[in-house]
C-alpha cells in the first residue's frame, strides 16, 4: 500500500495514531449516550475484525494446507475436504438438506468422541486433588528400612510419599472441602431436599456460590478499568507523546478533561429541559 | 435529606468524568509526596529537609503470579516454550502487557519461543510486540523466537501438534519453513516443549489441557495468562496444578513486572487502576451509606 505512495509511507504511524483516536473517542461517545456515531464505529471495528479473520484464514490456514496442497504439490485427495465443506451449503435447499445433515452428522459425531477425551482430561485430575488432607502431618517419605527422619531422607534422595501439611494448610483444606460439600449439595436436584442439614448446607452453598460470584463481577470491573487505562494511556503517552511531542500528554489531558465538561453541560442541560439521555437515539 | 436523595442519584456521566481524571492524572504525572529526611548540618546539628518523592504503590505479588515466573527461572536456558497469544484488540489493556512481561522474561532468560495463535489477530499483535522487544535482548526472529501464525480449530491442530509439530506448522507467519529456522531444532512433538503459556481472553487455555497435557504428556506443564473476567474459572485448574500458575489481569502482569524488576506498561498503569479501585469503592460505600440514611430518615417521619 505504501509502495505508490511516498507521503503515505512517511505518515503511516502517525495516520494509524489519529485513526486509533478517533476509533477511541468514537467507541467513548456511548457514555453520553447511544448515538450514530458509536454505532458507526462498532460496525466499522466488527468490519474490520471479520476482514482480520477471512485475510488470516486463507493466509495462514487455506492457502498452505488447501489451495497449494492441490495446485502445487499435487495432493488431490484435499479435494475432499472442499466436497464436504461444500456439502454445508446445501442446508439452504428444501429439497437437498439431507446432504447438509451428512456432513453436520459426521463432524458432530467426530466433536462427541473428542469429548470424551476432552472431559476426562479436563474434569478427572480435579477429582483426586479436590481429596485433600484434613490433620497436619510432617512430610511423609516412602518407607525405608532405616526410618530416617524428613531432613535425612530427602538428602537421601526417598521418594516422597505424602507432602508436608501445616496447620494452616490444614485450615485451609477444612474451609476448601466444606466450600466444595456445601456447594455441591445445592445442585441436588434428583430428589426433594427435606433433610434440614442437607437443606442448611444448601442455603449455605448457595451464599458461598453468591459470594464467589460478586469475586467475579469485582473481577469484571478490574478488566473494564484496565482498559480504560489502556485508551488513556494511548490517548496521552502513544497519541499525545508520538504526535505532538513532550508537552502532548498534557495537551491531550486538557483537551479529554474538555469533553468530559462538555459531555456534564450537555447531560445537565438536557436534564434541566426533561429530556432523557439515556434512551437509544 | 436533599443530599441523600442527590448521592443516590448522581448523573453517571459525572462519575464517568471522575473516573477519568482519576485513571489520567496518575498517567500524567507520578504521584509525589512530601517526605521530611532528617540530615546532619556543617556542625552536626540535625535539621530536617522536605522533599517531593515519587510515592511508589507496594506490590504484593499472588501466590499464582509467583509460580509462573519460578517455572521459567527454572527453565534452563535454550529451552523451548510455547506461547500462545490468544487474544484481540479488545482485551489489550490486560493481555497487552500480559505478553510483554512474559516475553521479557523469556527473552532475559535466553529461552526460545514459538507463538501460536487461534485468534486471528493474535499473531499481528504478539509479532508486532516481539519485533519491538527482541532488540533490547539480543534476540533474532527464526533464531531465537518464531510465530506460527493463526491457527483454525484449536482441538484439531492441537491434536496433530502434539505428535507432529513441524507437520502440523509447517511454515511460519512470513512462509518460512519451520523446519529451517534454528529456533525450531530439536522440537518435533509435545515431548520437546518445557512449557506451555496460554495468554487469553477466553477458555483456550482449556483446550491446551483436554488435548495437549492429558493424553501425551502428562509432565507438560502449562500456565496462563488471563484477563480478570475469566480468571475466577481457572483457578480450579491452578488448584489441581492442571496449570502451574495464572496472571490475573492487568494485576497479574504489574507483578510480573515487579518480580522481573522492569517497568513496563502495567507498571506505569498501577496507580491508576488502585486509585480507580478506590474511587469506585468510595462511591459504592457513600451510595449504600446514602440509601440507608435515607430509609431511616423516612422510617422516622412515618413514625412521627
Amino acid at each position: 500500500m505504501t509502495g505508490f505512495s511516498p507521503w503515505l509511507a512517511s505518515h503511516l504511524d502517525s495516520l494509524m495514531l489519529w485513526i486509533g483516536v478517533f476509533c477511541t473517542l468514537g467507541f467513548y461517545s456511548v457514555l453520553y449516550r447511544e448515538n450514530r456515531v458509536y454505532r458507526f464505529f462498532e460496525h466499522l471495528y466488527l468490519g474490520l475484525a471479520t476482514g482480520v479473520l477471512l485475510v488470516e484464514a486463507w493466509n495462514d490456514v487455506l492457502l498452505p494446507k488447501w489451495f497449494d496442497a492441490i495446485f502445487k504439490q499435487g495432493e488431490w485427495w484435499w479435494i475432499f475436504a472442499s466436497i464436504v465443506g461444500l456439502m454445508y451449503y446445501f442446508i439452504f435447499s428444501r429439497k437437498l438438506n439431507w446432504v447438509a445433515r451428512l456432513a453436520i452428522g459426521f463432524s458432530l459425531g467426530v466433536t462427541a468422541g473428542q469429548e470424551f477425551q476432552a472431559f476426562t482430561n479436563n474434569v478427572w485430575p480435579q477429582i483426586p486433588k479436590s481429596f485433600k488432607p484434613l490433620v497436619p502431618h510432617p512430610a511423609l517419605y516412602a518407607p525405608n528400612p532405616l526410618h530416617l527422619p524428613p531432613k535425612a531422607a530427602e538428602a537421601a534422595h526417598i521418594p516422597l510419599l505424602y507432602p508436608q501439611v501445616t496447620v494452616p494448610d490444614a485450615i485451609n483444606n477444612i474451609v476448601f472441602t466444606v466450600v466444595l460439600l456445601c456447594v455441591m449439595s445445592y445442585f441436588f436436584f434428583s430428589f426433594e431436599q427435606k433433610s434440614r442439614a442437607l437443606k442448611g448446607t444448601a442455603a449455605m452453598g448457595r451464599w458461598l456460590l453468591m459470594f464467589a460470584f460478586g469475586a467475579i463481577f469485582g473481577s469484571t470491573i478490574m478488566a473494564r478499568l484496565a482498559l480504560l487505562i489502556d485508551r488513556v494511556n494511548f490517548l496521552m503517552t502513544d497519541f499525545g507523546s508520538g504526535v505532538m511531542g513532550p508537552p502532548g500528554p498534557l495537551i491531550v489531558f486538557f483537551i479529554l478533561f474538555a469533553l468530559c465538561g462538555l459531555m456534564l453541560w450537555m447531560s445537565l442541560r438536557a436534564r434541566a429541559r426533561g429530556e432523557g439521555t439515556d434512551e437509544p437515539s | 435529606m436533599n443530599v441523600l436523595r442527590f448521592l443516590q442519584t448522581v448523573d453517571r456521566r459525572l462519575l464517568y468524568a471522575l473516573l477519568f481524571l482519576t485513571v489520567a492524572i496518575p498517567l500524567l504525572h507520578p504521584i509525589v509526596v512530601p517526605t521530611v529526611v532528617l540530615g546532619r548540618g556543617p556542625l552536626g546539628w540535625l535539621h530536617p529537609t522536605f522533599a517531593l518523592r515519587p510515592f511508589v504503590l507496594p506490590v504484593t505479588v499472588s501466590p499464582s503470579t509467583l509460580m509462573v515466573y519460578d517455572e521459567i527461572q527454572s527453565l534452563p536456558p535454550n529451552s523451548f516454550v510455547l506461547l500462545a497469544p490468544d487474544w484481540a484488540a479488545g482485551s489489550r489493556g490486560e493481555n497487552g502487557p500480559q505478553t510483554e512481561a512474559l516475553m521479557r522474561h523469556l527473552m532475559k532468560r535466553h529461552i526460545r519461543f514459538a507463538m501460536v495463535s487461534f485468534d486471528p489477530q493474535g499473531p499481528i499483535i504478539s509479532e508486532a510486540m516481539a519485533k519491538r522487544l527482541q532488540d533490547q535482548y539480543g534476540y533474532v526472529e527464526g533464531v531465537n523466537w518464531t510465530n506460527l501464525g493463526f491457527k483454525v480449530d484449536q482441538q484439531d491442530f492441537l491434536k496433530a501438534f502434539v505428535l507432529d509439530v513441524r507437520g502440523a506448522a509447517p511454515q511460519d507467519y512470513n512462509g518460512k519453513p519451520v523446519a529451517s529456522e534454528p529456533v525450531m531444532a530439536g522440537i518435533r512433538s509435545a515431548h520437546d516443549i518445557r512449557l506451555v503459556i496460554d495468554i487469553s481472553a477466553s477458555d483456550s487455555y482449556t483446550y491446551f489441557i483436554k488435548f495437549m497435557q492429558g493424553p501425551y504428556k502428562e509432565n507438560l506443564k502449562m500456565a496462563a495468562a488471563l484477563t480478570s473476567v475469566m480468571a475466577p474459572e481457572a483457578e480450579n485448574f491452578v488448584s489441581s496444578r492442571q496449570l502451574i500458575g495464572c496472571l490475573v489481569g492487568l494485576k497479574g502482569a504489574i507483578e510480573y513486572e515487579h518480580l522481573l524488576g522492569v517497568s513496563g506498561t502495567a507498571t506505569a498503569a498501577n496507580a491508576s487502576l488502585s486509585a480507580a479501585h478506590v474511587l469506585i469503592i468510595f462511591f459504592i460505600v457513600l451510595g449504600n451509606v446514602a440509601m440507608l440514611l435515607e430509609r431511616a430518615a423516612r422510617r422516622r417521619e412515618d413514625q412521627e
